[in-house]
């Protein structure tokens, strides 16, 4: 592949993840997310072939909106197919900086092995892996994944707890949205379900509910919000798509989906 | 008298109007002209291959003046097959209608207003989306308002002058209505990739780049980048107006019949219908409703509407399921035409009536039979220009669209006793690079190629193959004479037999290299410039097979003067059967002559291949021939650009959502869309799918002009897609289903039962067919409630 074409398709890689970044509320300033292909080339170079640039310095490393220490590498390994070696040495770069996300974009793939060792790491350092060609586009843009009248992120990360439901950051509970003062009459798992390998579930990065034995500090408002048996050990988290969805009977209509 | 029949008769009147007055037409048999009995007529008044326009079946008579007895034969025989076809259908349709039901049973209304399956789960948060009853809807539109004024006092509405109260209120909702309507004044025009720290960088980030590189100008642009993309981090989290950055980027609030439920909250109606009321007002501005004796108030009349909205909605209990079941069933045994359609520009292939239900609600298939993607091209001339040659490009080349003839010569050769060779010439020539070059940008050039590193291969292939399956079954015959013959030899000598192989492997060889110099003397003598080569030994224990083809003179010359055409005077196949016995001779007979009939096949592949086989795949043009000949865009067959009011229109036949990335400067990837609902799934997420779901659906009534309610298409697609994959509406979907009753009275009972005792599953008796098994209430309509009733 030429350099043009090579660079175009980078480009458009590194735009993409960093409207992913944003989505998922780490900080990501204005240029980066508005760079046009001129300012990209200035910055890295229009020779891929000769590494300017190479996949290497386009490694991203955003932190979060709301919780400082919880940052997120985005790599990009220069083999078309990530074997393990790779990986490891990516994991110690984490260690390193105390960081445990990372999101690894692949050219072709990965070996088996590596993969696994993806999966190995899971609750300590979460690395999730995107083919470059997925993220050519951004599915959220899709018009089917768009609601009509806003735009704003159509897709929302609510938190739910086991007692009682609360949106993540704004502490608004969706139980009148959908229930009875009788909250039990809601289990989570009532709740119609995205699969964690959905393409909108993994670009929000999210995973199936999980117990916690202990409460990190960037939940800790809304938890304030419960109040707790004193006999929980546990919290259990889960994870819950919100969809506002264009609707010719309604206008707008809500649904959420729990991440199964 | 035409006049009054025509008024008389409900239906397309046209074409009964047509049928009278006019002529009858074309009949039609399964979407043919009646079909020629081995006489070769169509009847036998006719005579054989009779081509006039009555023996093939058009009628040209009318009913007004009478039709001929073959005519009459003619439109009975097509009745006939309309009342077949609504016996067969009958079946088809009741079928799919039973599996739809038998999964949607059990959806009940709730008194939350949510649509839930017997086993508590939630299908709809509101039913439809907006919670209403369907055959309440057609008087809540815009047209109907004034009637619904008129006849205010007949509805026996609460007395509007009294304040309305409690209850009564609007307040809560018509505060989240204007909380929206400022929401969207406020951010109409905003980039969605923005936040309240994108707006604290805007600006700032170049500067500090600059400082950055002055303080340390030993870093790498990437280092000072990162250090004040950090130290901008810093001052965002110890800025203290942080949040009045934020505040201008807060989502958009709930509606309102979301936020609040509509059978508690007086006037929580939907947007849509609120957007209505709001249209109708600024329509009339001071008076809502100018006749009439009551004066109408603005709130007045919002409260009608409202109080109209609020006893449209659908009860609790209402079996939804069951109507959306029905909604689908009862139209879908009208639907008699059942095979293909010709969308588009008359171009593109789509499955459709029943056949295509059942792909899109039975089965969920994954290889769904017409698969395509529409694609909008952008609206710029040079994406228009450049459309076109991507459209070329994601076709795929067939051979036969190049190939002009095709011949093959078959001569013997014998060389020595024991060696006799069937040889096989065969002479491909392709069109001239004028006749395919409006839909095909291919060089002859490149066309040769391919012909040469694809074509030839696979044709080797099959030729092989079928050698093989020949021998295979000679296989015993020629161990039986092995046996007999060399008795002598020891159990080892197989080891020798292939000694012996190699040594004749090598004599083959020479011996082909003599052909080869012959070919060669021939082709100096037509002036040839290059020959290419391909060779290819196969060896089996007790045969030897070469093959050998040339590509020649014509090739080249076809480079230079425009005409091309490839000789192959190769494609030998030359057999060599070792057999030493005189008993033999018979069989060696055999041998060629089944050889011969395996080459007469092979030949037939030649010819079949070209169509079935789709050797030539368009190379994109950037990453040059070698690379494209490979599965860059498998799973495109052919693409055409289609006109749609002025919009151009990238169709393909084929799915490859990811192929098509690469083309965003040309396409508007973000209406793409495919009737794959699997691949639409795979790429855009689950509710992208659901959403082609009731599309598709839609679709497959539209063209029988009928109508499907929005909300019972939007509750099935809701329900196929409830566990985040699509679920078909048959015995796998209904496996996750907890009553094993309803699993039970659908299909398979005796492995549903067997399974569910040696599991030991539980039914709580909450789905409808469990509760008649045992005799109880179903809980649907008046039974989903119980009085409870104090005992003291």
């Amino acid at each position: 592949m030429d350099d043009e074409a090579e660079t175009y398709k980078l480009w458009r890689v590194r735009k993409t993840v960093m409207q992913l970044c944003h989505d998922r509320e780490y900080l990501v300033t204005q240029d980066e997310l508005d760079q046009t292909l001129d300012q990209f080339k200035e910055q890295y170079g229009d020779k891929p072939s000769d590494g300017r640039p190479s996949r290497k310095d386009l490694t991203i490393l955003v932190a979060h909106n709301d919780d400082p220490t919880d940052q997120m590498f985005v790599f990009f390994p220069e083999e078309p197919k990530v074997a393990i070696k790779t990986i490891k040495h990516y994991c110690t770069q984490m260690q390193d900086e105390n960081i445990s996300r990372a999101i690894i974009i692949v050219q072709s793939g990965m070996t088996p092995s590596a993969k696994q060792s993806l999966s190995d790491m899971a609750p300590k350092y979460i690395l999730e892996q995107f083919l470059e060609s997925e993220m050519l586009i951004n599915i959220t843009e899709h018009e089917s994944n768009e609601s009509d009248c806003t735009s704003f992120s159509s897709l929302v990360l609510v938190f739910i707890f086991i007692a009682y439901m609360w949106s993540s950051s704004r502490g608004q509970c969706i139980r009148n949205v959908s229930l009875t003062d009788d909250t039990s009459k809601l289990k989570e798992h009532h709740l119609p379900k995205i699969q964690q390998g959905d393409p909108i579930a993994r670009y929000f990065g999210l995973k199936r509910g999980q117990f916690f034995l202990d409460i990190d500090c960037a939940m800790q408002d809304i938890i304030g919000c419960i109040e707790f048996s004193p006999y929980a050990l546990y919290i259990f988290v889960i994870q819950v798509v919100k969809i506002i969805r264009p609707s010719d009977t309604a206008g707008r209509y809500i649904s959420y989906r729990l991440v199964q | 008298m035409i006049d009054c029949k025509c008024l008389l008769t409900t239906d397309p009147g046209w074409v009964n109007a047509l049928q009278i007055s006019c002529l009858l037409g074309q009949i039609e048999l399964e979407g043919k002209r009646p079909p020629l009995m081995t006489s070769g007529r169509s009847l036998p008044s006719f005579k054989s291959y009779d081509t006039s326009l009555m023996a093939g079946g058009y009628v040209a008579g009318r009913f007004l003046t009478g039709i001929r007895p073959q005519e009459y034969f003619f439109h009975c025989m097509a009745g006939r097959e309309g009342l077949i076809d609504t016996a067969v259908k009958t079946s088809r349709s009741g079928y799919l209608q039973r599996c739809i039901v038998k999964h949607l049973e059990g959806l009940l209304v709730n008194y939350d207003l949510t649509v839930r399956d017997s086993d508590s789960s939630i299908i709809q948060f509101s039913y439809g989306e907006d919670g209403l009853d369907i055959s309440q809807t057609p008087f809540l539109k815009q047209e109907f308002f004034n009637f619904l004024m008129e006849n205010d006092k007949v509805n026996n509405y609460q007395n509007m002058d009294s304040k309305p109260e409690g209850h009564l209120s609007s307040k809560k909702a018509e505060k989240i209505f204007k909380k929206v309507k400022k929401w969207r004044q406020k951010r109409q025009a905003r980039d969605r990739y923005r936040s309240g720290f994108v707006d604290f960088s805007e600006g700032k980030m170049t500067p500090l780049v600059e400082e950055f590189k002055q303080k340390s100008p030993k870093d790498s642009t990437t280092q000072s980048y990162r250090k004040a993309k950090q130290s901008l981090i810093d001052s965002w989290r110890a800025c203290s107006d942080k949040e009045s950055y934020e505040k201008a980027y807060t989502p958009c609030p709930d509606p309102a019949h979301c936020q609040l439920r509509p059978n508690q909250n007086f006037g929580a109606v939907s947007e849509r219908m609120n957007s209505l009321i709001e249209d109708y007002l600024s329509e009339f501005p001071e008076r809502p409703c100018s006749d009439g004796e009551q004066d109408w108030s603005r709130d007045n009349f919002k409260q009608l509407i409202y109080q109209k909205y609020r006893k449209s909605l659908c009860e609790p209990g209402e079996a939804v399921g069951l109507l959306a079941a029905q909604s689908i069933g009862e139209p879908s045994t009208q639907m008699t035409l059942n095979t293909f359609h010709f969308a588009g520009r008359g171009e593109m292939n789509v499955t459709l009536g029943i056949p295509r239900l059942r792909e899109i609600l039975m089965v969920a298939s994954k290889n769904i039979k017409t698969p395509g993607m529409t694609v909008p091209v952008k609206d710029n001339k040079k994406a228009h220009r450049r459309a076109n040659k991507l459209c070329h490009r994601l076709s795929k080349l067939v051979l036969a669209d190049v190939l002009e003839d095709v011949n093959v010569w078959e001569s013997y050769l014998v060389q020595k006793a024991s060696s006799h060779y069937v040889v096989y010439k065969i002479r491909v020539g392709l069109l001239p690079k004028e006749d395919y070059k409006v839909d095909v940008s291919l060089e002859p050039a490149l066309v040769l190629r391919l012909m040469e590193r694809k074509f030839f291969a696979q044709l080797r292939m099959a030729i092989q193959s079928k050698i093989r399956d020949l021998q295979s079954m000679k296989v015993f015959r020629a161990q039986n004479l092995v046996n007999n013959s060399k008795k002598d030899k020891s159990s080892s000598g197989q080891d020798e037999d292939e000694g012996d192989d190699n040594m004749e492997d090598e004599e083959e060889l020479v011996e082909e290299e003599a052909d080869e110099k012959e070919e060669a003397e021939e082709q100096d003598r037509g002036q040839i410039t290059t020959m290419t080569m391909m060779m290819m030994i196969m060896k089996t224990k007790r045969t030897m097979i070469t093959m050998e083809w040339v590509m020649g003179r014509y090739a080249e010359c076809a480079l230079h003067h425009g005409k091309a055409c490839i000789s192959m005077t190769g494609d030998e196949l030359v057999g060599e059967k070792q057999v030493d016995d005189e008993e033999e001779d018979a069989s060696k007979d055999e041998d060629r002559a089944e050889e011969r009939s395996s080459d007469g096949e092979s030949n037939e592949q030649e010819s079949k291949q070209p169509s079935t086989r789709k050797m030539l795949k368009q190379p994109t043009e950037s990453e040059g021939s070698t690379a494209g000949c490979d599965a860059s865009s498998s799973g495109i067959q052919r693409c055409i650009l289609a006109d749609d009011k002025g919009k151009k229109l990238l169709q393909t036949e084929g799915v490859n959502l990811k192929e098509l990335y690469k083309y965003d400067h040309i396409l508007e990837l973000f209406k793409m869309y495919t009737n794959d609902v699997h691949a639409m799934a795979h790429t855009f997420g689950i509710e992208a799918a659901c959403r082609v779901l009731v599309k598709e659906i839609t679709d497959v009534f539209n063209v029988y002009g009928i109508a499907v309610d929005r909300r019972h298409l939007s509750l099935i697609a809701d329900y196929m897609t409830y566990d985040g994959h699509y679920k078909p509406f048959s015995r796998m979907g209904l496996e996750t289903n907890p009553s094993t009753i309803q699993k039970m009275t659908f299909e398979s009972c005796m492995s549903v039962l067997r399974k569910a005792t040696l599991q030991g599953t539980q039914d709580d008796l909450q789905s409808p067919s469990a509760r008649l098994v045992l005799g109880r209430v179903v809980s649907g309509g008046t039974g989903c409630f119980d009085v409870l009733s104090s005992m003291f």
